[in-house]
């Protein structure tokens, strides 16, 4: 059986896994709630089996790297941060709701890896700029990153929902628990987003002779850090809490995204994930 | 004039201003992407307002400069208006305290040994013990520099934001290709006007040589460099993508390669109709015409694309019924065939223009070049350094939880009676972990 293979079964597993947090936030059924993270966890261990078997495959075919170097292992890896980091947030705060956003991003990323036919799932070598030790905490700091923002960005568009008397707000945590792990979510990302944009810039500095140069990736992972660095000022110094919360953490993951996908569609050095 | 400057203080410490300047950087970064760096040709209409705004080179125009500045400055200020409150609660003078936790708890053990055993607790949940007026009172305290946390950060911004100021004062860098066997002692920066600028050594490629994995992706380009000062060799190394050589505080890249034109050309030469062979000429220099040694031929030029028509000669013949200068194309069947009878209209092309000799240009010879970035950047560590310092403040900040330990405790008859109080600033588990952990070992 070959990663792509498990990979392809792990998406389906995902699917199943969101529909059973589904289930368990509409009816509150104690019973769906453990099956969404047992199949969550089972999902999760599997995708790590995956990876490990990619990067052990790639031994084999003597290029020997990280499973992290063209768009589809991208895509595979943001998967599993976004499944490995919900699952943490799950464990921390023992509620299964925003299991209802995680997994079905988690399935769409791996999904589009397993099924576009755009997205080559072989395993490739290096190229010469790829080579550098830095390759992997750069790229495991952002997705890191990217996996806690959309935590946050789930837990945002939660707090919407949670307006007291509506039909959802019975079945959300209280809203101050949601601003609370907003809070700390962003935290988290933010602290990853920083390692990440430093690791990138000391490999720029060995790699492309510069250790910022305003390329459109490094310029939208400013931006990305800007907004979020803007909500824990807003936070700390002016006590924006709820709403501004909310719409701050949404409005950074739409940048997030950009900064993955997006720049893509522009010139510039990163051009790895074509 | 008292009044604009507390007026201008209470500008640049203000939150408002911070808030401003990080959604007009965000938005200059957006323009900086989105819109294409780079000047078009003609500028009129909409264009002309946007190159007077110097929005074709956003991160480099006074706008953000001035940005820039300004966010240092108001980072300095807010730092230094909010610092003395934060030092407070780093001494532990004033309680951040978020979170309480109350409890009460007798025991039969007297005073002084109630007293020995909280102290060593707290030592060996390694809190810092802070010796209160009253004889019977203990207070712990752990994590306080997480209150400084914040500033930290600030520090190492403003570390960083000083580095990237002297990088872009300060360095120089520039691009110099290299052929094989050839050694420079310069290199041409600035992108639009480039200047030659003289090096404090010698750089020499012995070798150029890129491989390729068997799918024909590059593996790898490398550059064998000698790196000359006052004629000697100082180092002797491979330069490669990702690990640049540095010399005196130079660095140097792998950056790009490709193939120059030399000075050479390979020239078939047909008598009549008979070759009589192919030889190799250099531009400025001059060869003996075959079959007829007396006539010399010089070779005026060398070009790899002439007036877009590929690659060309220019030859001049020097022989006793004068001198016939013309040039040799390439692609002179392409050229005659789409446009016949050129060559009686311009005989400047004909390469029979010496019957009964006719000139063939089979190729020019080309070299593999090295394309070498060099770069000085006293910024750089700086950067470094100041990055190092956010990191750490960043840690501080939010992977630290500052809690307190109050402990008073009263004789009564039953026993002694213990009060804790406990207080966190930002994650209660932390604390209750803590007090858990007293009570239990008390209690035992």
């Amino acid at each position: 059986m070959t990663d792509a293979k498990i990979l392809s079964i792990v998406t389906f597993v995902y699917f199943w896994a969101f529909i059973c947090y589904l289930i368990h936030f509409i009816f509150a059924s104690r019973r769906w709630g453990l099956l969404a993270s047992w199949s969550a966890w089972i999902g999760f261990f599997a995708h790590t089996g995956a990876l490990i078997l990619r990067w052990y495959l790639s031994y084999l075919l003597d290029y020997g790297h990280v499973p992290i170097a063209n768009f589809y292992e991208s895509l595979i890896f943001f998967s599993w941060t976004v499944c490995g980091i919900y699952l943490l947030v799950e464990m921390r705060i023992k509620n299964r709701t925003l299991g209802v956003f995680s997994l079905p991003l988690a399935f769409l990323l791996l999904a589009y890896a397993s099924f576009s036919p755009s997205v080559d799932s072989k395993i490739q070598p290096l190229i010469p700029a790829l080579q550098s030790n830095w390759l992997t905490s750069h790229v495991f700091t952002c997705f890191l990153a990217y996996a806690a923002f959309s935590c946050a960005f789930g837990l945002g568009v939660m707090y919407f929902f949670s307006e007291k008397g509506t039909f959802f707000s019975r079945l959300l945590p209280g809203r101050e628990i949601i601003d609370e792990l907003l809070y700390q979510t962003v935290t988290l990302g933010f602290v990853f987003l920083t390692l990440g944009i430093f690791t990138g810039s000391v490999w720029a500095h060995y790699a492309w002779g510069s250790y910022w140069s305003w390329d459109p990736k490094e310029t939208w992972s400013l931006i990305t850090w800007l907004i979020y660095a803007l909500f824990l000022h807003g936070r700390f110094v002016r006590n924006w809490r709820g709403k501004r919360s909310a719409y701050l953490a949404i409005a950074g993951f739409a940048a997030v995204i950009f900064t993955y996908l997006g720049v893509n569609y522009l010139p510039g050095l990163h051009t790895y994930l074509k | 004039m008292k009044s604009f400057r507390s007026g201008l203080l209470s500008v640049l410490s203000s939150v408002k201003l911070t808030i401003s300047l990080l959604l007009i950087l965000a938005a200059m970064g957006i323009i900086g992407t989105v819109l294409p760096q780079e000047e078009p040709q003609e500028v009129f209409g909409l264009c002309r307002l946007l190159s007077a705004l110097k929005l074709y080179d956003v991160f480099h125009s006074v706008l953000f400069y001035l940005v820039m500045i300004l966010l240092t400055l108001n980072l300095v200020f807010c730092s230094i208006s909010r610092f003395p409150q934060a030092l407070k609660r780093f001494r532990g003078e004033v309680e951040g305290a978020r979170f309480k936790r109350k409890e009460t708890l007798t025991l039969r053990l007297d005073p002084d040994e109630i007293r020995k055993k909280i102290h060593f607790l707290l030592k060996r949940r390694r809190y810092t013990i802070f010796t209160s007026p009253g004889e019977n009172e203990l207070r712990g305290q752990k994590g306080l520099l997480s209150y400084l946390g914040a500033y930290i950060v600030h520090a190492g911004v403003f570390v960083l934001l000083v580095g990237t100021l002297m990088s872009s004062l300060l360095s120089l860098e520039g691009y110099v290709n290299i052929r094989e066997g050839e050694t420079v002692d310069h290199i041409e920066t600035g992108r639009n006007n480039p200047i030659s600028r003289p090096l404090p050594f010698q750089i020499h490629l012995e070798k150029f040589t890129v491989e390729w994995y068997e799918n024909g992706m590059p593996k790898q380009y490398r550059s064998d460099l000698k790196i000359l000062k006052d004629g000697k060799t100082a180092i002797e190394a491979p330069l490669t993508v990702n690990h640049p050589i540095v010399v005196d505080g130079f660095y140097i890249y792998q950056a790009s390669y490709g193939e120059m034109p030399t000075p050479e050309a390979r020239l078939l030469i047909i008598h009549g109709r008979e070759k009589i062979g192919e030889i190799t000429v250099t531009e400025g220099k001059a060869f003996p015409l075959p079959r007829d040694e007396k006539v010399k031929v010089s070779v005026l030029r060398v070009e790899s694309d002439f007036m877009r028509m590929g690659p060309a000669v220019k030859l001049a013949i020097h022989s006793d019924g004068g001198e016939f200068v013309f040039w040799v194309f390439k692609q002179i069947e392409e050229i005659v065939t789409s446009n016949p009878g050129i060559l009686k209209e311009v005989p400047m092309i004909n390469p029979h223009l010496y019957p009964p000799y006719t000139f063939v240009l089979t190729g020019l010879k080309s070299a593999l070049y090295s394309g070498l970035q060099v770069k000085r950047d006293p910024g750089a560590p700086l950067v470094g350094v100041g990055a190092i310092i956010v990191i750490f403040g960043l840690i501080v900040t939010y992977f630290i939880s500052p809690r307190s330990l109050t402990i008073r405790w009263e004789r009564k008859d039953t026993g002694t009676e213990i009060y804790i109080k406990g207080t966190a600033a930002k994650d209660a588990s932390a604390l209750n972990r803590d007090l858990s952990y007293l009570i239990g070992e008390l209690k035992e």
